[in-house]
Protein backbone atom coordinates (compact mmCIF):
# COMPACT_ATOMS: atom_id res chain seq x y z
CA UNK A 1 0.00 0.00 0.00
CA UNK A 2 2.80 2.40 1.26
CA UNK A 3 4.34 2.23 -1.97
CA UNK A 4 1.95 2.66 -4.37
CA UNK A 5 0.30 5.68 -2.22
CA UNK A 6 2.20 8.15 -4.12
CA UNK A 7 1.00 7.65 -7.44
CA UNK A 8 -2.83 7.88 -5.82
CA UNK A 9 -2.70 10.29 -3.15
CA UNK A 10 -3.67 13.22 -5.55
CA UNK A 11 -7.17 11.88 -6.90
CA UNK A 12 -8.16 10.09 -3.99
CA UNK A 13 -11.79 11.75 -2.95
CA UNK A 14 -11.88 12.89 0.54
CA UNK A 15 -15.02 10.87 1.48
CA UNK A 16 -13.40 7.69 0.03
CA UNK A 17 -10.67 8.50 2.36
CA UNK A 18 -13.07 9.29 5.09
CA UNK A 19 -14.68 6.03 4.43
CA UNK A 20 -11.63 3.98 4.58
CA UNK A 21 -10.55 5.71 7.69
CA UNK A 22 -14.15 4.83 9.26
CA UNK A 23 -14.20 1.81 8.51
CA UNK A 24 -11.09 -0.04 7.43
CA UNK A 25 -8.72 -2.29 9.61
CA UNK A 26 -5.69 -0.90 11.05
CA UNK A 27 -3.32 -1.07 8.06
CA UNK A 28 -6.05 0.65 5.96
CA UNK A 29 -6.67 3.76 8.74
CA UNK A 30 -2.91 4.42 8.57
CA UNK A 31 -3.03 4.43 5.01
CA UNK A 32 -5.97 6.98 4.61
CA UNK A 33 -4.47 8.94 7.21
CA UNK A 34 -1.27 8.79 5.23
CA UNK A 35 -2.74 9.79 2.34
CA UNK A 36 -4.93 12.84 4.01
CA UNK A 37 -1.23 13.59 5.49
CA UNK A 38 0.18 13.47 2.21
CA UNK A 39 -2.27 15.52 0.33
CA UNK A 40 -2.69 18.19 3.12
CA UNK A 41 1.39 19.03 2.68
CA UNK A 42 0.54 19.16 -1.36
CA UNK A 43 -2.41 21.75 -0.88
CA UNK A 44 -1.46 23.89 2.17
CA UNK A 45 -2.72 22.38 5.49
CA UNK A 46 -5.79 24.58 5.79
CA UNK A 47 -8.63 22.83 3.41
CA UNK A 48 -7.60 19.21 5.26
CA UNK A 49 -7.64 20.73 8.85
CA UNK A 50 -11.21 19.18 9.02
CA UNK A 51 -11.04 15.68 7.32
CA UNK A 52 -7.82 15.14 9.63
CA UNK A 53 -9.84 15.80 12.63
CA UNK A 54 -12.71 13.90 11.61
CA UNK A 55 -10.11 10.89 10.61
CA UNK A 56 -8.19 11.30 14.63
CA UNK A 57 -11.47 11.42 16.04
CA UNK A 58 -12.49 7.99 14.52
CA UNK A 59 -13.91 5.78 17.17
CA UNK A 60 -11.51 2.52 17.27
CA UNK A 61 -11.31 -0.70 18.98
CA UNK A 62 -7.76 -0.51 20.20
CA UNK A 63 -5.17 1.91 20.47
CA UNK A 64 -3.61 3.79 17.70
CA UNK A 65 -0.36 5.72 17.43
CA UNK A 66 1.88 7.31 14.81
CA UNK A 67 5.19 8.65 15.30
CA UNK A 68 6.78 11.31 12.86
CA UNK A 69 10.37 12.93 12.97
CA UNK A 70 10.16 16.90 12.49
CA UNK A 71 13.98 16.07 11.14
CA UNK A 72 15.14 19.01 13.68
CA UNK A 73 12.65 21.26 11.83
CA UNK A 74 9.73 22.93 13.06
CA UNK A 75 7.13 21.83 10.57
CA UNK A 76 4.51 19.49 12.36
CA UNK A 77 3.68 16.66 11.98
CA UNK A 78 6.82 16.00 10.12
CA UNK A 79 7.43 12.36 8.20
CA UNK A 80 5.51 9.65 9.48
CA UNK A 81 8.08 7.17 10.91
CA UNK A 82 6.01 4.44 12.72
CA UNK A 83 2.45 3.68 12.65
CA UNK A 84 0.27 1.16 15.16
CA UNK A 85 1.48 -1.71 12.92
CA UNK A 86 4.54 -1.00 11.88
CA UNK A 87 7.95 -2.63 13.67
CA UNK A 88 10.25 -0.86 15.92
CA UNK A 89 12.49 2.10 14.46
CA UNK A 90 16.15 2.37 14.96
CA UNK A 91 15.70 5.17 16.35
CA UNK A 92 14.86 5.18 20.02
CA UNK A 93 13.50 7.98 20.08
CA UNK A 94 10.82 6.77 18.00
CA UNK A 95 10.21 4.03 20.07
CA UNK A 96 10.03 5.94 23.64
CA UNK A 97 7.56 8.10 21.80
CA UNK A 98 5.79 5.21 20.66
CA UNK A 99 5.53 2.74 23.64
CA UNK A 100 5.40 5.63 26.30
CA UNK A 101 2.20 7.00 24.42
CA UNK A 102 0.87 3.04 24.36
CA UNK A 103 1.66 2.51 28.18
CA UNK A 104 -0.77 6.06 28.84
CA UNK A 105 -3.29 4.76 26.20
CA UNK A 106 -3.12 1.39 28.63
CA UNK A 107 -3.28 3.15 31.98
CA UNK A 108 -6.27 5.18 30.63
CA UNK A 109 -8.34 2.27 29.43
CA UNK A 110 -7.76 -0.27 31.73
CA UNK A 111 -7.68 1.78 35.05
CA UNK A 112 -10.39 4.37 34.31
CA UNK A 113 -12.37 2.66 31.12
CA UNK A 114 -11.10 5.68 28.92
CA UNK A 115 -10.72 5.28 25.05
CA UNK A 116 -8.09 7.57 24.38
CA UNK A 117 -7.25 11.52 24.74
CA UNK A 118 -11.07 12.22 24.15
CA UNK A 119 -12.55 8.70 24.94
CA UNK A 120 -13.42 8.22 21.36
CA UNK A 121 -10.49 6.33 20.24
CA UNK A 122 -8.31 9.64 19.01
CA UNK A 123 -5.19 8.20 17.53
CA UNK A 124 -1.93 9.40 19.50
CA UNK A 125 0.28 11.45 17.34
CA UNK A 126 3.49 12.15 18.50
CA UNK A 127 6.30 13.98 16.43
CA UNK A 128 9.78 13.65 17.94
CA UNK A 129 13.03 15.46 17.00
CA UNK A 130 11.25 18.63 17.18
CA UNK A 131 13.54 21.91 16.37
CA UNK A 132 17.70 22.11 16.98
CA UNK A 133 18.11 21.24 20.47
CA UNK A 134 14.86 22.15 21.83
CA UNK A 135 14.63 22.13 25.47
CA UNK A 136 11.26 21.04 25.63
CA UNK A 137 7.99 19.05 25.18
CA UNK A 138 4.54 20.39 24.66
CA UNK A 139 0.45 19.60 23.41
CA UNK A 140 -0.31 21.67 20.84
CA UNK A 141 -3.71 20.67 20.89
CA UNK A 142 -3.65 18.07 18.14
CA UNK A 143 -0.91 16.03 19.31
CA UNK A 144 2.50 15.59 21.51
CA UNK A 145 5.70 17.11 20.17
CA UNK A 146 9.09 16.21 21.65
CA UNK A 147 12.96 18.41 21.19
CA UNK A 148 16.00 16.55 21.40
CA UNK A 149 17.41 18.63 24.74
CA UNK A 150 20.36 20.13 24.47
CA UNK A 151 22.81 17.85 25.90
CA UNK A 152 23.95 20.77 28.83
CA UNK A 153 20.49 20.94 30.89
CA UNK A 154 18.07 18.36 28.74
CA UNK A 155 18.17 15.06 27.63
CA UNK A 156 15.61 14.20 25.01
CA UNK A 157 12.23 14.84 26.38
CA UNK A 158 11.05 11.16 25.11
CA UNK A 159 13.17 9.43 27.71
CA UNK A 160 10.78 9.39 30.97
CA UNK A 161 7.48 8.04 30.50
CA UNK A 162 6.38 10.32 32.70
CA UNK A 163 6.48 13.51 30.97
CA UNK A 164 4.47 11.26 27.78
CA UNK A 165 2.05 10.68 30.06
CA UNK A 166 2.33 14.45 31.39
CA UNK A 167 1.74 15.24 27.63
CA UNK A 168 -1.01 13.32 26.40
CA UNK A 169 -3.34 14.09 29.66
CA UNK A 170 -2.91 17.66 28.54
CA UNK A 171 -4.96 16.45 25.87
CA UNK A 172 -7.60 14.44 28.20
CA UNK A 173 -7.91 18.12 29.94
CA UNK A 174 -8.69 19.63 26.78
CA UNK A 175 -11.39 17.32 25.81
CA UNK A 176 -12.81 17.03 29.30
CA UNK A 177 -12.72 20.33 32.11
CA UNK A 178 -11.25 22.63 29.23
CA UNK A 179 -9.09 24.37 31.80
CA UNK A 180 -8.12 27.62 30.77
CA UNK A 181 -3.99 27.58 30.80
CA UNK A 182 -3.51 30.46 32.67
CA UNK A 183 -3.35 31.07 36.32
CA UNK A 184 -4.80 28.64 38.66
CA UNK A 185 -6.75 27.18 36.30
CA UNK A 186 -3.45 27.12 34.32
CA UNK A 187 -1.87 25.44 37.48
CA UNK A 188 -4.64 22.98 37.86
CA UNK A 189 -4.09 22.18 34.48
CA UNK A 190 -0.74 20.99 34.67
CA UNK A 191 -1.30 19.46 38.11
CA UNK A 192 -3.74 17.16 36.57
CA UNK A 193 -0.51 16.42 33.70
CA UNK A 194 1.69 15.77 36.66
CA UNK A 195 -0.96 13.72 38.54
CA UNK A 196 -1.58 11.52 35.66
CA UNK A 197 1.88 11.44 34.05
CA UNK A 198 3.35 10.12 37.57
CA UNK A 199 0.53 7.85 37.95
CA UNK A 200 1.03 6.10 34.97
CA UNK A 201 4.73 5.58 35.95
CA UNK A 202 3.35 4.28 39.14
CA UNK A 203 1.29 1.95 37.29
CA UNK A 204 3.85 0.92 35.05
CA UNK A 205 6.59 0.04 38.08
CA UNK A 206 3.81 -1.37 40.07
CA UNK A 207 4.37 1.00 42.76
CA UNK A 208 2.29 1.48 45.88
CA UNK A 209 1.79 5.39 47.20
CA UNK A 210 4.41 4.99 49.68
CA UNK A 211 6.94 3.78 47.68
CA UNK A 212 6.99 5.81 44.44
CA UNK A 213 9.57 8.90 43.80
CA UNK A 214 6.67 11.61 42.98
CA UNK A 215 8.98 12.69 40.86
CA UNK A 216 8.06 14.44 37.30
CA UNK A 217 11.05 14.06 35.04
CA UNK A 218 13.52 12.04 36.60
CA UNK A 219 16.11 11.60 34.29
CA UNK A 220 15.21 14.35 32.20
CA UNK A 221 17.91 16.91 33.56
CA UNK A 222 21.37 16.36 32.04
CA UNK A 223 24.10 14.25 34.71
CA UNK A 224 26.04 17.62 35.05
CA UNK A 225 22.85 19.95 36.49
CA UNK A 226 22.10 19.12 40.46
CA UNK A 227 18.65 17.49 40.57
CA UNK A 228 16.80 14.68 40.68
CA UNK A 229 13.74 16.09 38.38
CA UNK A 230 12.04 19.14 37.18
CA UNK A 231 9.42 19.22 39.63
CA UNK A 232 8.61 17.41 43.32
CA UNK A 233 4.93 16.15 43.90
CA UNK A 234 5.65 15.26 47.41
CA UNK A 235 8.36 17.91 48.46
CA UNK A 236 7.93 20.67 45.88
CA UNK A 237 10.35 23.27 45.46
CA UNK A 238 13.17 20.64 46.13
CA UNK A 239 13.58 18.99 42.87
CA UNK A 240 16.62 20.83 41.79
CA UNK A 241 19.19 23.57 42.56
CA UNK A 242 21.73 24.68 40.41
CA UNK A 243 23.80 27.38 39.31
CA UNK A 244 22.75 27.29 35.95
CA UNK A 245 19.07 26.79 36.20
CA UNK A 246 18.50 28.35 39.83
CA UNK A 247 16.16 26.53 42.22
CA UNK A 248 13.15 24.67 41.88
CA UNK A 249 10.42 27.20 42.47
CA UNK A 250 6.85 25.36 43.03
CA UNK A 251 5.37 26.70 46.32
CA UNK A 252 4.40 23.37 48.57
CA UNK A 253 1.32 25.79 50.14
CA UNK A 254 -0.67 28.59 49.74
CA UNK A 255 0.67 30.92 52.13
CA UNK A 256 3.45 30.85 49.44
CA UNK A 257 1.48 30.71 46.32
CA UNK A 258 3.40 32.97 43.54
CA UNK A 259 2.40 35.83 41.56
CA UNK A 260 3.61 36.24 38.61
CA UNK A 261 3.09 36.87 34.76
CA UNK A 262 5.22 35.30 33.50
CA UNK A 263 4.58 31.38 32.34
CA UNK A 264 1.12 32.34 31.89
CA UNK A 265 0.75 33.57 35.53
CA UNK A 266 2.86 30.54 36.84
CA UNK A 267 1.30 27.38 36.14
CA UNK A 268 4.34 25.41 36.23
CA UNK A 269 5.13 26.89 39.55
CA UNK A 270 1.90 26.95 41.56
CA UNK A 271 0.76 23.52 40.03
CA UNK A 272 2.96 22.76 43.32
CA UNK A 273 0.31 23.29 45.98
CA UNK A 274 -2.83 21.13 44.27
CA UNK A 275 0.63 18.99 43.49
CA UNK A 276 1.11 18.19 47.12
CA UNK A 277 -2.31 17.86 47.95
CA UNK A 278 -2.36 14.98 45.60
CA UNK A 279 0.18 13.04 47.45
CA UNK A 280 -0.85 13.83 50.61
CA UNK A 281 -4.00 12.29 49.67
CA UNK A 282 -2.54 9.17 47.95
CA UNK A 283 -0.74 8.65 51.01
CA UNK A 284 -2.57 8.89 53.30
CA UNK A 285 -5.39 6.38 51.49
CA UNK A 286 -2.52 4.31 51.02
CA UNK A 287 -2.20 1.19 48.04
CA UNK A 288 -1.84 2.17 44.66
CA UNK A 289 -2.45 5.84 44.01
CA UNK A 290 -4.07 5.13 41.08
CA UNK A 291 -7.13 3.03 42.12
CA UNK A 292 -8.32 5.35 44.87
CA UNK A 293 -7.28 8.92 45.00
CA UNK A 294 -6.16 8.82 41.36
CA UNK A 295 -9.95 7.71 40.38
CA UNK A 296 -11.34 10.57 42.79
CA UNK A 297 -8.99 13.08 41.05
CA UNK A 298 -9.77 11.51 37.42
CA UNK A 299 -13.83 11.46 38.14
CA UNK A 300 -13.26 15.11 39.19
CA UNK A 301 -11.38 16.06 35.56
CA UNK A 302 -13.86 14.45 33.47
CA UNK A 303 -17.15 15.53 35.25
CA UNK A 304 -16.99 18.19 37.61
CA UNK A 305 -13.77 21.07 36.95
CA UNK A 306 -15.25 23.72 34.66
CA UNK A 307 -13.03 25.56 32.20
CA UNK A 308 -12.36 28.88 35.07
CA UNK A 309 -12.19 26.41 38.21
CA UNK A 310 -9.91 27.55 40.84
CA UNK A 311 -7.99 26.02 43.23
CA UNK A 312 -10.78 26.03 45.81
CA UNK A 313 -13.38 24.83 43.32
CA UNK A 314 -10.77 21.43 42.91
CA UNK A 315 -10.38 21.01 46.55
CA UNK A 316 -14.46 21.18 46.99
CA UNK A 317 -15.07 19.04 44.24
CA UNK A 318 -12.72 15.83 45.35
CA UNK A 319 -13.88 16.15 48.34
CA UNK A 320 -17.67 15.49 47.06
CA UNK A 321 -16.66 12.82 44.47
CA UNK A 322 -14.53 11.05 47.61
CA UNK A 323 -17.64 11.50 49.31
CA UNK A 324 -19.74 10.12 46.25
CA UNK A 325 -17.39 7.01 45.57
CA UNK A 326 -16.18 5.57 48.94
CA UNK A 327 -19.10 7.16 51.19
CA UNK A 328 -19.45 10.30 52.98
CA UNK A 329 -17.26 10.25 56.15
CA UNK A 330 -15.30 7.56 54.25
CA UNK A 331 -11.77 7.18 55.18
CA UNK A 332 -11.03 8.12 51.38
CA UNK A 333 -13.11 11.49 52.27
CA UNK A 334 -11.45 12.09 55.31
CA UNK A 335 -7.74 11.82 53.72
CA UNK A 336 -9.03 14.03 50.84
CA UNK A 337 -9.86 16.82 53.60
CA UNK A 338 -6.79 16.28 55.14
CA UNK A 339 -4.67 16.27 52.20
CA UNK A 340 -5.98 20.38 51.60
CA UNK A 341 -5.86 21.13 54.69
CA UNK A 342 -1.92 20.77 54.41
CA UNK A 343 -1.56 22.81 51.50
CA UNK A 344 -3.26 25.76 53.56
CA UNK A 345 -7.28 24.75 51.62
CA UNK A 346 -10.59 24.24 53.62
CA UNK A 347 -12.13 21.91 51.61
CA UNK A 348 -15.85 22.45 51.59
CA UNK B 1 18.68 51.12 22.00
CA UNK B 2 17.87 48.33 24.93
CA UNK B 3 16.28 45.33 23.89
CA UNK B 4 15.23 42.75 26.63
CA UNK B 5 14.26 39.20 26.15
CA UNK B 6 12.53 37.01 28.65
CA UNK B 7 11.48 33.13 27.65
CA UNK B 8 9.00 31.72 30.60
CA UNK B 9 6.70 28.25 30.65
CA UNK B 10 8.02 25.19 28.94
CA UNK B 11 7.59 21.97 30.80
CA UNK B 12 9.67 22.42 32.52
CA UNK B 13 8.76 26.18 33.32
CA UNK B 14 12.38 27.49 33.37
CA UNK B 15 12.78 31.34 32.90
CA UNK B 16 15.38 32.29 30.52
CA UNK B 17 16.51 36.35 30.00
CA UNK B 18 18.74 38.40 28.09
CA UNK B 19 19.29 42.05 28.07
CA UNK B 20 21.57 43.68 25.18
CA UNK B 21 22.09 47.45 25.52
CA UNK B 22 23.60 48.38 21.87
CA UNK B 23 25.63 51.09 23.48
CA UNK B 24 27.90 48.72 24.56
CA UNK B 25 28.06 47.01 21.28
CA UNK B 26 30.47 47.66 18.56
CA UNK B 27 29.07 49.94 15.60
CA UNK B 28 28.59 46.60 13.26
CA UNK B 29 27.06 44.67 16.42
CA UNK B 30 25.08 48.12 17.11
CA UNK B 31 23.83 47.91 13.16
CA UNK B 32 22.87 43.59 13.44
CA UNK B 33 20.89 44.70 16.50
CA UNK B 34 18.91 47.56 14.89
CA UNK B 35 18.42 45.32 11.64
CA UNK B 36 17.47 41.94 13.40
CA UNK B 37 15.13 43.80 15.49
CA UNK B 38 13.18 46.14 12.30
CA UNK B 39 12.48 41.97 10.91
CA UNK B 40 11.01 40.68 14.32
CA UNK B 41 9.12 43.40 15.05
CA UNK B 42 7.92 45.51 11.59
CA UNK B 43 4.82 46.52 13.08
CA UNK B 44 3.54 48.20 16.46
CA UNK B 45 2.57 45.81 18.80
CA UNK B 46 -0.88 44.95 19.33
CA UNK B 47 -3.13 43.61 22.37
CA UNK B 48 -4.17 40.30 20.10
CA UNK B 49 -2.65 37.12 21.30
CA UNK B 50 -3.26 33.62 20.93
CA UNK B 51 -3.59 31.26 23.18
CA UNK B 52 -0.21 29.24 24.55
CA UNK B 53 -1.11 25.66 24.24
CA UNK B 54 0.10 23.52 27.04
CA UNK B 55 4.04 23.64 28.05
CA UNK B 56 4.63 25.87 25.19
CA UNK B 57 7.41 29.07 25.87
CA UNK B 58 6.18 32.21 26.18
CA UNK B 59 8.34 35.01 24.89
CA UNK B 60 8.34 38.59 25.98
CA UNK B 61 10.57 41.07 24.00
CA UNK B 62 10.64 44.64 25.14
CA UNK B 63 12.62 47.33 23.05
CA UNK B 64 13.52 50.75 24.66
CA UNK B 65 14.53 53.07 22.13
CA UNK B 66 14.60 56.61 21.69
CA UNK B 67 12.95 57.00 25.39
CA UNK B 68 10.17 54.87 24.59
CA UNK B 69 9.37 51.66 25.62
CA UNK B 70 7.58 48.64 23.24
CA UNK B 71 6.44 45.43 24.00
CA UNK B 72 6.00 42.04 22.24
CA UNK B 73 4.82 39.10 23.29
CA UNK B 74 4.88 35.87 20.97
CA UNK B 75 4.26 32.14 21.93
CA UNK B 76 5.34 28.95 20.33
CA UNK B 77 2.57 29.16 18.35
CA UNK B 78 2.90 32.67 16.88
CA UNK B 79 7.25 32.99 16.87
CA UNK B 80 8.23 33.74 13.44
CA UNK B 81 11.45 32.97 11.93
CA UNK B 82 12.65 36.44 12.53
CA UNK B 83 11.94 36.76 16.19
CA UNK B 84 13.67 33.07 16.25
CA UNK B 85 16.92 34.83 15.07
CA UNK B 86 16.80 37.81 17.06
CA UNK B 87 16.24 35.39 20.07
CA UNK B 88 19.01 33.56 19.13
CA UNK B 89 21.25 36.43 18.54
CA UNK B 90 20.09 38.15 22.40
CA UNK B 91 20.92 35.20 23.79
CA UNK B 92 24.37 34.66 22.43
CA UNK B 93 25.53 38.16 22.57
CA UNK B 94 24.35 38.94 26.12
CA UNK B 95 26.43 35.59 27.24
CA UNK B 96 29.44 37.60 25.01
CA UNK B 97 28.85 40.48 26.49
CA UNK B 98 28.69 38.91 30.55
CA UNK B 99 30.18 41.22 33.26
Amino acid sequence: MTKTFHSYHCIIPPDILRNVAEKGNDAQRDWAYKAIEQSAQLRGQREVVGLFAALAAVPAGGKRRTVYDAKNGLTLPGKLVRGENDPSSKDKTVNEAFLGSGKTYDFFSKVYDRNSIDDRGMRLDSTVHYDFEYNNAFWNGRQMVYGDGDGQIFERFTIALDVIAHELTHGVTQYEAGLVYRNQPGALNEHFSDVFGSLVKQYAKKQKANKADWLIGKGLLAKTVKGVALRSMKEPGTAYDDPLIGKDPQPGHMKDFVKTTRDNGGVHINSGIPNKAFYEAAIRIGGNAWEKAGRIWYVTLRDRLRSNSQFQDCANLTLAVAGELYGTGSMEQKAVQEAWDVVGIKAK
Amino acid sequence: MIVRYDRSGGFAGLTITAEVDSETLSAKEAKTLKELVEKAFPLDPTKKKKATMPDQFEYEFTIEDHGKSRQYRVNDETITAAIRALSKWLIAAAQQHQP
